[in-house]
């Protein structure tokens, strides 16, 4: 009977243990859940703060319509993601353009998937951040994750420009909530399972078995799992078996927003481990009764029972009391924050751990100090008593301040303190939270912000808001500088219209009507007129910022520097004018290809094209075949473009008609950006210049050839009156001598008067040679392969034209002192005559040469393949007045012997020469002095 | 008014004063009378047009040309042959000359037998000249001592009519016709009708 009742009593005793227990775990599991849903709200917040409170949306929009150029922008952004990651522990961050492409990653090396994406694109529809759920990482090594995404939305048109993309890793972020229990247990769990079809699926690693995040699966219809029960609706918290098939006390709970099911269990065994000795205990005593003394105690049964009933009760109120006071350890113990009290003095009578871990200091030195010793010794105690003296008057408070740690660190603190009284006794209660990450993550906030505000006033362009009006509200320090006015100056108190040129202000008013319903503007030309009175020219770009119901509420202008490339312009225009109206041929060949790209309408003209008609035509049709094929032409451009940048010479070009013309060329390169490197050729038709060059050749040739039978007229017309005046006095003499007597004296003088005549004729003769000597007679060293060659060239065009072979062999040679238009004359005259003695014949060479003979002269060396001279004509050769030619004077080998004699030489011909004739003639060396 | 007495004069126009000597040493060897002038100007102003003879002429000179006296004196009442003296490669020049009615041209250095003979030749071209002028002249005064009716009956008469014919013509009678035929052939030193024509026709008209 007694073992009964004592068994019974157990049985009571247990369950009610059993139930408080239960209390106890619901109450953790609802305090865990409240954690999660705090942790997701915290994120979706965090998500909507960057969605929404930043410049980066803007920024980020602007770096997309600017076709993402790698520059200060994406440095900006990729810094933003890393410290965004830094600060929230994300595992990685990304940033997508409103397609949901990915632009930017951090770190760069993450993978991200499809889904990913796609959750990206469901928050940006959905314009919220969104939150995945658990699932397993993309890396493939078995670690999990979840995503966060949150729109990126323009602050000012409310327009998703992006998204942001952040991954979590559950491990260390959501599981530790989980996973961490605040009393010694040995079997307590807290776990995440989501339903997936007809499985349960554990979402976190288990305490009791590993590798189960994701991996462990269970059917629903397992009978006794706490969750399966759940589901299926017949949940009892005290029949449950765990994933183990382990007895389990359990509570269930769905934590809010997610598809997740938070389950708390502790073990019945451990449960009942305090019971169990009692139980064996109670057994032990009753079978003892049961065998001695089981009458007596059957007398006192009703006694036994009704002390039993009070003993219960008191046990009852203990164990409450109990129950009660470890909750409240609990709460205080392990709560999150600090929890302080100190008496009126400021004495610290309770701390709690967390107290002793923030602070450093151990429980037992916590209570031996004063609340002020908490305070770094800069506060003074005045200011505390103050404080404290506040407090008092309202009853409770909250403050931010910071506290010391023992080591003499500072930290900042929320303090929420109140007064309370415990048996009459006021005590001042301080629950303090521990705020430096907060703190750290505003400053972060406030340094972005500053950051940003820096970015906005010391960006490289101009940026300013208008209103409906046109009034200025913001305007950045960039565009106040340019302008030359004050932040005060301009704000409210300037319309944009009195800061533009008369000009500029009559397109804003044409435009911003417009503008303001449009909603944008792009690449407006304006001029600014700054304080000073210059003006500064400016491209403007501008949005409209509309408010919800879509009126126009302000504009959002950024304004560039426009200077530069308007001078550019203006520069780039005239030379472009200059170009077309250039008076030579301008044409742009691209290099690779050699293709023309731009021809100015000279060019066009001197080719015979039409405008525009050259543009994409190989080079290679304009030009002729001249001494030199195009090809070879070319090569020689390109090797001396590479050498050094530039040719200059002629071509042969071809017109559109097929017609060949001269033209004088400048080459030089420039690389020019759609078409690389750009030959760039002026071109100077001159062919008409090469016409007159030959025909001005041509007559100073003939001039030249002229010159000796000029000369030998003007002597013949001075001759002629001397001699004939002797002829007739001397015939009046033959007339009067035919008569018998004549007047001696008379004829005596008439003949003196003839002799005179001859006399005079001779004297022209001598002053003829005289002027010619005076003429010329200057001598100077010489190189006479260079008279050689200036004879020559000036004889091309009669060599050419006669097609003459011509073989020139010189020898270097020293100096010699000689009238160098004299030398020239005897060898034009000597080449002359070798020309004209070819003239007809079928094989027509002409032979040079120079060397060194006997040592001290010189010898040059004129033979042709002609008919050679006559034997006969050998002796008087040298003479005056001989000739072979019809129309010659028979003066020019006697000129030239004269000439070559009065240089000290001599000439010859060599009648040894099988065929034609050869000319050699002598200079002697000067001799050089010691 | 006297035949022919004027002795023929060579006119010798050159700068070049050893030139006019000597020419006019060569051209008294054969008993021509010479006058020198240097100049164009000087032999325009002393030179008589009435008086026979010929002109030597040099091309080149300063002042005046001979070129230029030639066409000047052509175009004025000269009628004296003119030879013109050129220097070498003036030929075309001398071409010129000849259409502009010169006489010769000779080209120096000439053969000075040469020029000689082209003298000859000219002043025998200008005696003839002179003699059809003198007979003309002659023949001008002749006709001009004819009365009126006179010379109404030697036109007709030259032109091939008969006394009876002309006397008709003319209203009187034949016989008055013959008498008057008798003055004229007298006044006119004529013999026959065939002289009378021939006078008529060289005299051209009056």
């Amino acid at each position: 009977m007694l073992a009964f009742v004592g068994f019974g009593t157990f049985l009571e005793i247990g369950n009610l243990i059993q139930q408080e227990k239960l209390k106890e775990l619901e109450f953790s599991a609802t305090d865990k859940v409240r954690q999660i849903v705090d942790w997701r709200e915290a994120h979706l917040r965090r998500g909507e703060a960057l969605s929404r409170t930043t410049m980066l949306p803007y920024e980020f929009e602007q770096w997309l319509q600017a076709n993402h150029p790698d520059d200060w922008r994406k440095r900006e952004f990729s810094r933003t993601l890393s410290e965004l990651r830094k600060i929230y522990g994300y595992r990685a961050v990304a940033l997508l353009d409103r397609r949901g492409s990915l632009q930017l990653s951090e770190p760069g090396e993450t993978c991200w998937t499809p889904a990913d994406m796609a959750l990206a694109n469901q928050a940006m529809g959905e314009r919220n951040g969104l939150l995945s759920d658990i699932h397993p990482d993309n890396e493939g090594d078995g670690s999990l994750s979840i995503d966060f995404a949150a729109p990126l939305i323009a602050n000012d048109s409310g327009r998703v420009v992006g998204a942001l993309l952040l991954q979590i890793d559950p491990s260390t972020q959501l599981f530790p909530l989980v996973q961490s229990w605040p009393t010694t247990s040995t079997s307590t769990e807290t776990l995440l399972v989501r339903r997936e079809g007809d499985e349960i699926v554990y979402l976190n690693e288990l305490r009791h078995r590993n590798n189960t995040a994701l991996k462990l699966r269970l059917p629903i219809s397992t009978p006794r799992l706490p969750p399966a029960m759940w589901l299926r609706g017949e949940f009892d918290a005290l029949k449950g078996l765990d994933y183990r098939g382990v007895p389990v006390v359990a509570a269930v709970n769905p934590v809010p927003g997610t598809q997740w099911l938070m389950v708390t269990k502790v073990d019945k065994e451990e449960l009942f481990s305090p019971i169990q000795k009692l139980q064996i205990r109670s057994t032990g005593l009753g079978l003892a009764f049961l065998a001695g003394v089981g009458l007596l105690f059957f007398i006192w049964l009703r006694g036994i029972q009704e002390r039993h009933r009070l003993i219960s009760a008191q046990r009852d109120a203990a164990v409450e009391r109990e129950i009660l006071l470890k909750h409240f350890e609990y709460l205080t113990q392990y709560a999150n924050d600090i929890i302080l009290v100190t008496d009126q003095d400021g004495r610290i009578v309770e701390a709690n751990q967390r107290a002793e871990r923030s602070y450093g200091y151990e429980r037992g030195e916590l209570l031996r100090m004063q609340f002020a010793d908490l305070r770094p010794p800069a506060k003074p105690p005045s200011f505390f008593d103050a404080q404290l003296a506040q407090l008092r008057q309202a009853g409770e408070s909250i403050f931010e301040t910071v506290n010391r740690r023992k080591d003499g660190s500072i930290f900042p603190v929320e303090v929420s303190a109140r007064m309370i009284e415990v048996k009459g006794v006021t005590y001042l209660q301080s629950i303090i939270r521990d705020i430096s990450e907060r703190k750290r993550a505003e400053l972060e906030l406030r340094k972005y912000a500053e950051q940003v505000e820096d970015l906005y006033n010391n960006a490289p362009c101009g940026y300013h808001s208008l209103d409906q009006d046109g009034m200025i509200l913001r305007i950045n320090d960039t565009e106040l500088r340019w302008l030359g006015y004050s932040r005060e100056e301009i704000v409210g108190r300037k319309n944009i219209r009195d800061l533009f040129t008369g000009k500029s202000t009559q397109v804003f008013r044409h435009r911003f009507p417009a503008f303001k319903t449009q909603g944008a503007v792009k690449n407006l030309k304006m001029e600014l007129v700054r304080k000073d009175g210059t003006i500064l020219p400016v491209v403007v770009d501008a949005t409209v910022i509309h408010d919800l119901d879509g009126n126009y509420l302000m504009s959002r202008s950024s304004v560039f520097d426009d200077t530069e490339r308007r001078i550019a312009e203006e520069k780039l225009q005239l030379y472009s004018e200059i170009v077309s109206n250039m008076d030579e041929g301008v044409v742009l060949i691209q290099a690779t290809g050699q293709m023309i790209v731009y021809a100015n309408p000279k060019f066009e003209g001197m080719f015979g094209y039409d405008p525009g008609e050259l543009s994409g035509i190989p080079v290679e049709n304009l030009n002729a075949e001249s001494d030199k094929s195009p090809e070879e032409t070319a090569g020689e451009i390109i090797t001396a473009l590479a050498c050094n940048g530039k040719w200059t010479g002629e071509v042969l070009n071809r017109r559109k008609n097929g017609e060949a013309f001269w033209c004088r060329a400048y080459v030089s390169t420039i690389e020019f950006h759609p078409y690389g490197t750009v030959w760039v050729a002026i071109h100077q038709d001159i062919s008409e210049r090469k016409r007159i060059e030959a025909m001005r050749s041509e007559i100073e040739h003939a001039g030249r050839l002229n010159l000796a039978v000029e000369m030998a007229s003007g002597l013949a017309h001075e001759l002629s009156q001397p001699l004939s005046a002797a002829n007739n006095y001397l015939v009046g003499c033959l007339h009067r001598m035919k008569a018998e007597s004549w007047d001696h004296e008379k004829l005596r003088n008439a003949v003196e008067l003839a002799y005179n005549q001859t006399k005079r004729a001779g004297a022209i003769i001598t002053h003829l040679k005289r002027f010619i000597r005076k003429q010329d007679n200057e001598r100077t060293p010489a190189d006479i392969n260079l008279l050689i060659h200036d004879t020559l060239n000036f004889l091309e065009q009669e060599i050419l034209r006669h097609a003459i072979e011509l073989q020139v062999e010189l020898v270097p040679l020293p100096l010699v002192k000689v009238n160098k238009v004299e030398i020239e004359q005897v060898l034009l005259n000597l080449l002359k005559n070798a020309i004209d003695a070819m003239n007809a014949l079928p094989r027509r060479k002409l032979h040079l040469a120079t060397r060194i003979w006997n040592s001290n002269h010189i010898l040059v060396t004129v033979s042709d393949s002609g008919k050679g001279i006559p034997k006969k004509d050998l002796s008087n050769l040298f003479n005056p007045f001989q000739t072979t030619k019809q129309d010659g004077l028979g003066l020019g080998l006697a000129i030239c012997r004269s000439l070559v004699e009065n240089h000290g030489g001599q000439i010859w011909v060599d009648a040894q020469a099988e065929s034609g004739a050869e000319f050699n003639f002598t200079l002697p060396c000067e001799v050089p002095h010691d | 008014m006297t035949d022919s007495v004027t002795p023929p004069t060579v006119f010798v126009v050159d700068d070049d004063e050893a030139m006019r000597n000597s020419i006019h040493w060569l051209m008294e060897s054969i008993g021509l009378r010479v006058e020198m002038y240097s100049s164009a100007a000087e032999f325009l102003q002393a030179c008589d047009p009435q008086r026979p003879g010929c002109l030597l002429l040099d091309v080149r000179m300063p002042g005046m040309s001979g070129m230029e006296l030639l066409e000047k004196l052509k175009g004025g009442d000269l009628r004296l042959p003119v030879i013109i003296i050129t220097g070498h490669g003036d030929v075309p020049m001398a071409v010129r000359a000849l259409k502009h009615g010169a006489f010769d041209f000779i080209q120096k250095p000439f053969n000075s037998q040469e020029l000689l003979d082209q003298v000859n030749a000219a002043l025998q071209q200008d005696t003839e000249s002179h003699k059809q002028r003198r007979q003309i002249e002659i023949l001008h005064n002749q006709f001009a001592i004819l009365t009126g009716r006179e010379r109404e009956i030697v036109e007709l008469v030259v032109a091939g009519n008969s006394s009876k014919i002309i006397g008709a013509k003319l209203g009187i009678s034949p016989k008055t016709v013959d008498i008057h035929r008798a003055n004229i052939m007298k006044k006119l030193n004529v013999h026959t009708i065939a002289e009378l024509v021939q006078s008529r026709l060289a005299l051209k008209e009056y």
